[in-house]
């Protein structure tokens, strides 16, 4: 079945496609002229079509298309195509050596969620409470996406422009994420989060990524998720790290910065004061961890 | 839309709406009664079911996903798996009271010991963490569990 009619049968008459190829899901898209719903995994969207609150013509699934799913390591960047599920990237070695990733992969929701989640629902949803979002913004990620008239590729830190806000176009797909590829010799990554439940969304979260050089922080990025519409970077502990000694001491002090980038509010998970002290403690574990994958001393 | 698929292993065939979920489509056209309905939200798993042997919350799935595909329930457990000697274990080890979890704790407890047959008590509560129980406080879940993976365990 690649395309069909609906028939009303209790759910909605829109109609559903499942296209084989990137052209023909956006020619869908395109076509609909908005009305259409893109559907990967359907973790975060069937909740939403539970409660009435989708209204769409049609609904695209992405998921039979060969060429969004998988990861690919090349020489200098990785890929990860959009209908990877959280489950076959924490499968995948990359989750060993982008070990962030796999952290994330392996505290988001639980086993049936992570089966059938992708890492293209959660980037286009652009929930910043999502695990897998402070890693691909520590590892400096980018989102590439297309539409009929082509591609392009925008740095994850400006698709992701509010809570539940991304710069996707009505028409466009998410086709994947590339990074840099670290130097696996010097550089670790890490991510730390809290969540009040086991299987709960993350109160709040932390991802690292440091290179080091001889005993010294060559680069870091820090990115943390749930305390602000977006996930969003700690500048001040990056800028206070970088260039000094990897030393517990000094990741300690550095990451009693991190309230200075955040901007967390008061909810049933917590209040602002309490995720404020809460994200520098994981930016500190997730520093110390990726300094100790990196080879470093703490 | 017409979606067809295999159900405990007998063909189905269903005419639905693209979007309900595959948990309505499995109980009120296909009978599949041991599919239960809790949160109707992903956040129970008293509807998981295994698709093409994964262990999947059925209310998160698109009707319009299982054509040409596999549903697994309770119901086609056969004598003599790992399913059945799950079951039997959960009887075994009084892992329930009214039951209604039950059905979702065997199939996620089976994809989990298909992955790790000899998973560790920590390991397995992880993986049954999609699963909730208002009955037994999980202790008794996870003997009866634990008891498979150490039996699988000292058989390899
Ligand atoms: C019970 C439960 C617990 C959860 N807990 C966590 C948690 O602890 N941590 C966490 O990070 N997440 C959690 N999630 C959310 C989960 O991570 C997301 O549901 C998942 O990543 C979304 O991916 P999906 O493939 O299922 O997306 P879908 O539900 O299919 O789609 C999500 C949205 O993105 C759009 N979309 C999907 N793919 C594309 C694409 N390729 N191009 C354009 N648009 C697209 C859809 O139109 C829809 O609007 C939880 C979800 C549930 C149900
Ligand atoms: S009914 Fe599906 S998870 Fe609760
Ligand atoms: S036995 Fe009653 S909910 Fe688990």
């Amino acid at each position: 079945m690649t395309d069909g009619r609906a028939d009303a049968t209790g759910g909605t008459e829109a109609d559903y496609y499942r296209p084989e190829t990137v052209a023909a899901a956006c020619r869908r898209l395109h076509e609909a002229d908005g009305r259409a719903r893109v559907v990967a995994g359907g973790q975060t969207l069937m909740p939403l079509v539970r409660q009435g609150l989708v209204d769409a013509d049609a609904f695209v699934d992405v998921s039979a298309i060969p060429e969004l799913s998988g990861v690919a390591v090349a020489d200098d960047r990785t890929s990860i195509g959009a209908t990877t599920t959280y489950a076959e990237l924490a499968r995948h070695d990359l989750s060993d050596r982008a070990a962030a990733l796999g952290d994330a992969c392996s505290v988001v929701a639980d086993r049936q969620v992570r089966a059938l989640g992708t890492v293209g629902g959660a980037v286009a949803h652009g929930d910043p409470t999502f695990d897998l979002l402070a890693p691909l913004c520590a590892l400096a990620a980018s989102v590439e996406l297309a539409d009929p008239d082509g591609r392009r590729r925008v740095p994850l830190g400006e698709f992701l422009v509010g809570h539940l806000r991304t710069d996707r176009r009505e028409n466009e797909l998410v086709t994947g994420v590339t990074f840099d590829r670290l130097d696996p010799e010097r550089a670790g990554t890490a991510y730390e989060r809290h969540a009040a439940v086991e299987s709960g969304r993350a109160t709040a979260g932390a991802a690292a990524v440091v290179t080091l050089a001889d005993g010294a922080v060559e680069r870091v990025r820090v990115a943390c998720s749930a305390v602000a519409d977006t996930p969003v970077r700690a500048h001040a502990v990056e800028n206070d790290l970088v260039g000094g000694p990897a030393t517990d001491a000094a990741v300690a002090t550095a990451s009693e910065r991190a309230p200075e980038d955040i901007d967390p509010i008061d909810d049933e998970a917590g209040s602002a004061a309490y995720k404020r002290r809460l994200a520098a403690t994981l930016v500190e574990r997730s520093l110390l961890s990726a300094v100790r994958r990196a080879g470093g001393s703490p | 839309m017409r979606v067809s698929f295999d159900l405990d292993g007998e063909e189905r065939t269903v005419e639905t709406a693209p979007d309900r979920s595959l948990r309505e489509l499995l109980r009120e056209d296909c009978d599949a009664l041991s599919v239960k309905a809790g949160c109707d939200g992903g956040r129970c798993g008293a509807c998981t079911v295994l698709l093409d042997g994964e262990a999947v919350k059925a209310c998160l799935v698109m009707a319009a996903k299982v054509d040409g595909r596999s549903v697994t329930t309770v119901e086609g457990v056969a004598d003599g798996t790992l399913g059945r000697e799950v079951q039997d274990a959960f009887e075994d080890h009084s892992a329930l009271q009214c039951g209604y979890c039950t059905p979702g704790f065997v199939l996620s407890a089976l994809a989990s010991l298909d992955d790790h047959p000899d998973a560790d008590r920590e390991t397995l509560r992880s993986a049954l963490s999609g699963n909730v129980c208002r009955c037994t406080g999980y202790e008794k879940i996870l003997d009866a569990v634990e008891a498979v993976a150490e039996r699988r365990g000292e058989a390899e």
